[in-house]
């Protein structure tokens, strides 16, 4: 036994290891990437397999797979990914699992880095799994560890619930020392199990309810689920997170309130049952929806009807963003927080000093006006909302069938679709050929930096390397988009505007589907060199054309355009310059 | 000395916050000291505004509560100014004053000072990024102001060496080392 200072989503690393973990899945997102960094560390040392799937969909087959050959699986993925994955998701549990299946999803609740706050319990409520929520890194770490004897009792998979406090806090985890050992199972044939046709669908189903009954045990037993000074007649019920805030004000104001953890869903009826059953009042916290509250109601209504209950459901406790001690210490102690008291400068996040995206955005616009319509997609590119050249985002891919839809009736606007290229790799292939299938008006732009940047750089299977960074095929998209059936295909550099510019004009009043890959490394993928840009102030006039790249290290003093040290030396300044004031700092 | 001490750092995606945070864990834990903190990942890491925090001694969840704060760290005025309400009355607050301009606008650096005066006469207060270049990079400055926060909190400065050894590549332990203790000498 040692400890470490561990990121949340490192601990579950080192928890599915301990969990004699044989292989892992997933497709980057935030806040649920660094699990798999971490992974593919550990599995330099233990030799499991671990794997960035093309998306989470596809990811969790394989986990599936896995289990289906009698090993332990993960797969991971943010929030959303559950969305994409949950067609194979709800069904797996009709069949159930033979090695253990964990599910690891990273909600984010206030959506720092999301397009929604969607709760995950509801999925695992939906396909009738059990669900386990740590409230601290080092309970994430032994749950998921856990979490696989659990999936492997219950015959199902099992989702183990983080949230962005947790996944990206540190904490001092203590760890074991892992004993790691492999399986020596195999496949068995058993078509009435595994095959889904409707006739085995019905008799999944019943089977899935009859183990509800075995469930309901196992969480009973759940250490996980504990509570404290349960003589006291108000009581809080708290998950997650949640608990640490709860407690944190309990001590520090000596609050003589019962408290209840709650680990797990189904919840432990029989241990909340005998909490609830004395209480006049009740406070329940927890992250997200109010899912557990809306159980206890229903055990509340049979054993003790005249408690009062206080939650999201009755109104005192916020239903949107994140629980915190302030929000928790309002409700209980009616305490308002200490806000913020200037209203200063916003500072929202934007493209890095010379990310070629800037270059692409500022071409399009020079070429298909102010007046195109630019549907968008989620990845750093996202941040082109600040330029106008992102004008929707609803998910995954969503922006070519978006634009193949707006593009349909807006016949006079030009339709440019943006996607990146691991996006275009997890979602956007399908929308493609559905955009050629059906005669789509519009402009598929793919911004191939060469890497999924948005999420710390992973790999993708247009880089020809592999999460564990072995050599693999390297898929062309300009090919991929041509057998998709585009109409014409060009690549662009975004770092070289003149020449951009004349390409894309010989496209832009051609018919169909054309599609645009603007090629050019992220900063990140590709190192710089050191070269920095400076503006000549006697030469630099003003215009303000410059500023049109938003490139966070030009800002205008004193009427002149200034560059900061922050500079990472695109040059693409250099070439929008009209007066030549912009040179190499030599 | 009391062991609890909870520190807010803030600043800009890419100033290397996160790293700081890091370094200060570790040296927690060479000293078998209980700790806790909270970091920004994604999308607000490209440039956008960032604070982490850091709970020596602590036991519950990551996060301070506003107004709890024992010490602020900020690489950046404008963000030193944004973060000041997590400070407790009169705790030190240290502030680069090299200012990165926000999405295109500037600022007076003493307008940002003074809001952080509301909450605090101990502001040790200077360009630290400058100070970083003439030690050699731009990237150290996160390092450079540990090493001026090394004398307020209750961890040994011998800890947060070892700890900045641990945590930095190999190759730039000497520049790191180099720049916390230029950071210790400016808070002497
Ligand atoms: S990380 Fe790469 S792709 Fe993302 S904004 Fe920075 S340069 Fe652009
Ligand atoms: S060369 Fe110009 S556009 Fe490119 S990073 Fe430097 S200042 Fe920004």
């Amino acid at each position: 036994m040692y400890k470490k200072y561990l990121l949340g989503n490192e601990a579950i690393a080192y928890g599915l290891v301990e969990g004699n973990i044989e292989a892992s899945f997933a497709y980057p997102g935030t806040p649920s990437s660094e699990i798999t960094e971490k992974l593919i560390e550990l599995s330099r040392i233990y030799g499991f397999y671990v794997e960035w799937s093309i998306n989470e969909k596809v990811a969790y087959e394989n986990a599936y797979g896995v289990s289906l050959t009698g090993r332990r699986a993960a797969v991971i993925m943010k929030h959303v990914g559950l969305n994409v994955a949950s067609d194979a998701f709800i069904t797996s549990a009709y069949t159930g699992v033979i090695g253990g299946l964990v599910i690891i999803i990273a909600d984010d609740p206030y959506a720092h880095s999301s397009q929604n706050e969607q709760d995950s319990r509801r999925y695992a409520v939906m396909a009738k799994i059990p669900c386990l929520e740590p409230s601290s890194i080092q309970e994430a770490k032994d749950m998921v560890s856990f979490a696989f004897s659990l999936s492997e009792r219950a015959g199902l998979p099992v989702l183990v619930r983080s949230v962005t406090r947790l996944s990206h806090s540190r904490a001092d985890v203590v760890l074991q020392d892992i004993k790691y050992s492999k399986r020596d199972t195999s496949f068995k044939k058993t078509p009435e199990r595994f095959v889904m046709v409707p006739a085995n669908a019905r008799k999944s189903l019943k089977i899935l309810n009859e183990k509800q009954k075995d469930i309901k045990e196992y969480v009973e037993e759940l250490l996980w689920n504990e509570a404290e000074d349960t003589s006291l007649e108000i009581g809080i019920i708290t998950a997650g997170i949640s608990f640490q805030y709860t407690k944190e004000i309990k001590e520090n104001h000596n609050l003589p309130f019962a408290l209840f953890k709650v680990s797990s869903l189904p919840l432990p009826y029989k241990k909340i049952t005998s909490f609830i059953k004395n209480k006049k009042k009740l406070f329940i916290f927890e992250e997200g929806d109010p899912v557990i509250e809306e159980q206890v109601y229903l055990i509340a209504k049979s054993i003790n009807p005249s408690i009062e209950i206080i939650g999201k459901i009755s109104g005192e406790v916020q239903t949107e963003g994140e629980m915190s001690v302030e929000v928790i210490d309002m409700v209980l102690n009616g305490k308002s927080p200490q806000k913020p008291f200037h209203s200063l400068p916003k500072r929202m996040p934007v493209l890095c000093p010379g990310c070629p995206h800037s270059g692409s955005f500022y071409i399009l616009k020079k070429v298909f006006g102010k007046d195109a319509i630019f549907p968008g997609d989620i990845g750093c590119y996202t941040l082109g909302i600040l330029s106008g050249t992102i004008d929707t985002c609803l998910c995954m891919g969503a922006g070519i069938g978006t634009g193949s839809g707006i593009a349909r009736f807006e016949k006079q606007r030009p339709v440019l679709s943006i996607i990146g290229d691991s996006t275009f790799f997890h979602a956007g292939i399908p929308e493609l050929i559905n955009a050629c299938y059906n005669s789509a008006n519009q402009v598929i732009v793919i911004l191939d930096n060469r890497t999924t940047a948005m999420t710390g750089h992973q790999p993708h299977p247009g880089v020809g390397i592999t999460a564990s960074g072995e050599k693999t095929i390297d898929i062309n998209i300009e090919k991929l988009a041509s057998i998709c059936g585009a109409e014409k295909v060009v690549v662009i550099d975004p770092y070289r505007i003149k020449e951009s510019i004349k390409i894309l004009k010989e496209i832009k009043d051609m018919k169909g589907v054309r599609v645009i890959v603007a090629k050019r490394p992220c900063i990140f993928v590709e190192k710089q060199d050191g070269t920095k840009f400076k503006v000549d102030s006697e030469k630099c006039k003003g215009c303000k054309l410059c500023l049109e790249i938003m490139c966070p290290a030009i800002c205008l003093t004193n009427g002149k355009a200034e560059i900061s040290v922050y500079c990472n030396g695109c040059g693409i300044c250099e070439e929008i310059c009209p007066y030549g004031a912009i040179k190499k700092d030599e | 000395m009391n062991k609890k001490c909870d520190i807010i750092v803030a600043g800009v995606g890419g100033q290397g916050i996160v790293l700081s945070s890091m370094i200060l864990g570790t040296a927690c834990i060479i000293e078998g000291l209980s700790v806790k903190g909270a970091e920004v990942h994604g999308m607000a890491q490209r440039g956008g505004s960032v604070e982490a925090h850091i709970r020596i001694g602590c036991i519950y969840g990551p996060m301070i509560p506003s107004g709890k704060a024992d010490i602020l760290i900020a690489m950046e005025p404008l963000e030193g100014a944004r973060y000041s309400f997590y400070l407790k009355e009169n705790k030190p607050a240290i502030i680069n004053t090299f200012q990165i301009p926000a999405m295109g606008n500037t600022y007076k650096t003493e307008d940002m000072l003074d809001i952080i005066k509301e909450k605090t006469g101990n502001i040790i207060a200077g360009d630290f990024t400058s100070e970083s270049i003439k030690i050699g990079s731009i990237r150290i400055l996160n390092i450079l102001m540990l090493g001026i926060t090394a004398r307020y909190v209750p961890v040994k400065k011998e800890s947060m060496i070892e700890a900045i050894k641990q945590n930095v590549r190999k190759n730039l332990v000497d520049i790191n080392l180099n720049a916390f203790n230029r950071g210790y000498e400016i808070s002497l």
